[in-house]
């Protein structure tokens, strides 16, 4: 087994741990401000870094490796039913939702394909499961997780990673103003934090780092 | 789509085995593309080599971030043009110190294990894709280049991929269907099976085969020249066949048996075809909301 930088693998590790921190605060926020939007997404985020960060630096992993199982698989139910309702509600089109189920189901794999780690030596390099995740598979979702990465950035609509939809929906159709709009009005630094470009670079950083996870588990 | 190779390409970069001393490592895999080269080209892989081989963590991270910038720069409009830029400068880098000039001087180029070097591609879909102001022309890699240009830019690449495909040892059997051996060690069960019938057939009909990808690579090279049905007739079979050679014989780039730092030429071929697609005469207006101004206008206000 070929060795490699643990910085690497801990600047990951970093990477993760803020953006469920990122996470943590958004839902926050969207707690006291009343935002009735993207708080799944937020949810998602906080135990995919929390999870994703035991990935790179087995120091950092907790909990039985079943519970996470179990909790990505409820999220990536909770995206694909909401996905399902966003094709029958608007039509034929790819919702946000999609890619945070496609998220969930590669975390889902990733932690059933993946033994414990070795205590002190980083995920990676301590991967040593009996059977691996079909790499074809793993190549097309780290394609998809990078191909969303690039679209989000791209995107005209910044936040698009967390509310597209509803934006969407309040927009199209007039009739949903309640979702769009804050209850509680944010004030200036509270902006600057759920910042949708802001949310959108937490999404993109989390693309990347999975598709590294499962780039590295072929 | 680009970009989002460029950024798989830095994922890539960041596997443990590039960060490794030694044989097994990147310089290892550098210094691997010396033999059947000239002696002045040899020299300077080896130079590049031995520059990777006494550092490699630094080097390979550099050259992680490299294509990590190149990938999100593609991406901003403000930065689009600098990292189109870096694009050239870094493939032509690397097409020579990384991939051996893609193995043009040793004669061993053929379009089926990715000559003329897959990285040429992307310095060639960065100057057809420039971003240009102008209007909307046939097919998108019109627009930076014009027609005429555009269409001698890809008449002249798959003429160049005609030709390599039957020189050198670009019709010899034992030559193609090691391109198959070479990459086939730890393939997923489906891959290898289907890389044990590619190797059998080239082994068996490689010079036929190459022949007939030389005579397809014509073909192709002069559709844009035909009626707009025939030149989408011509680029289905392109974005086809090269699918087919990613899959049976570029071994998807030897991603799935970890170790490759990009994915071969396969699916910038199928990009470059792309760039060309006729688009449609029809006047195309934006998409608006209900209440007819443009959506993404709405959205962005919003």
């Amino acid at each position: 087994m070929t060795t490699s930088p643990a910085w690497l693998y801990y600047a990951f590790g970093v990477a993760m741990i803020v953006v469920a921190a990122y996470g943590v605060v958004l839902l926050t926020l969207g707690l006291v401000c009343r935002r009735p939007y993207g708080w799944d997404v937020d949810v998602a985020h906080t135990f995919m870094g929390v999870a994703m960060s035991g990935m790179f630096v087995s120091s950092w992993a907790f909990g039985p490796s079943a519970a996470w199982e179990l909790v990505f698989a409820g999220i990536a139910a909770w995206f694909l039913v909401r996905s399902m309702r966003s094709i029958q509600r608007f039509g034929f089109h790819v919702p946000h939702e999609w890619i945070h189920a496609v998220m969930s189901v590669a975390m889902v794999l990733m932690l059933l394909f993946v033994v414990a780690p070795v205590a002190g030596r980083s995920m990676s390099m301590g991967v040593a499961s009996t059977t691996r995740i079909e790499p074809g598979l793993t190549l097309v979702l780290a394609f998809l997780l990078l191909g969303s990465a690039v679209f989000t950035l791209a995107s005209p609509v910044k936040g698009i990673s967390h509310h597209a939809s509803r934006l969407q929906f309040a927009v199209v159709s007039g009739t949903a103003q309640s979702d769009v709009a804050d209850p509680v009005a944010l004030s200036g630094t509270e902006r600057v934090i759920a910042a949708p470009m802001l949310e959108d670079v937490s999404h993109v950083v989390m693309c990347f780092a999975m598709a590294f996870m499962l780039i590295l588990m072929n | 789509m680009l970009a989002t190779i460029w950024l798989l390409d830095a994922v890539l970069q960041l596997q443990p085995i590039f960060f490794a001393r030694g044989a097994s490592g990147f310089s290892g895999m550098l210094k691997g593309l010396t033999p059947g080269n000239p002696s002045w080209v040899a020299h300077t892989l080896t130079w590049n080599a031995s520059i990777v081989g006494h550092d490699p963590i630094l080097t390979n991270a550099v050259f992680a971030l490299v294509q990590f910038l190149i990938g999100f720069g593609i991406v901003w409009r403000r930065t689009c043009k600098p990292a189109l830029a870096l694009s050239i400068v870094w493939a032509l880098g690397v097409w020579w110190f990384g991939e051996g000039a893609g193995g043009i001087l040793r004669g061993g180029a053929s379009p089926l294990g990715g000559g003329p070097g897959a990285v040429l591609f992307y310095a060639l879909l960065a100057v057809l894709l420039w971003p240009h102001e102008g209007s909307d022309g046939p097919f998108v890699a019109a627009r930076a280049l014009g027609v005429r240009t555009a269409k001698k830019v890809w008449a002249t690449t798959w003429l160049v991929l005609a030709v390599l495909s039957v020189v050198g040892s670009g019709r010899s059997p034992q030559a193609l269907s090691g391109f198959v051996a070479i990459l086939d060690h730890g393939q997923p069960g489906w891959l290898a099976g289907i890389d044990r019938t590619s190797e059998s057939l080239l082994l068996h009909d490689g010079t036929v085969v190459a022949i007939a990808l030389a005579s397809l690579c014509v073909a192709i090279a002069a559709s844009v020249y035909l009626s707009t049905n025939f030149t989408r007739i011509f680029l289905v079979l392109a974005i086809l066949t090269f699918t087919a050679i990613w899959i049976a014989v570029e071994n998807v780039g030897g991603i799935l048996a970890g170790g490759a730092t990009d994915p071969n030429s396969g699916p910038l071929v199928i990009l470059l075809a792309l760039a060309f697609w006729p688009l449609s005469e029809q006047p195309t207006t934006p998409r608006t909301s209900m209440s007819g101004e443009p959506l993404v206008a709405r959205l962005a206000r919003s």
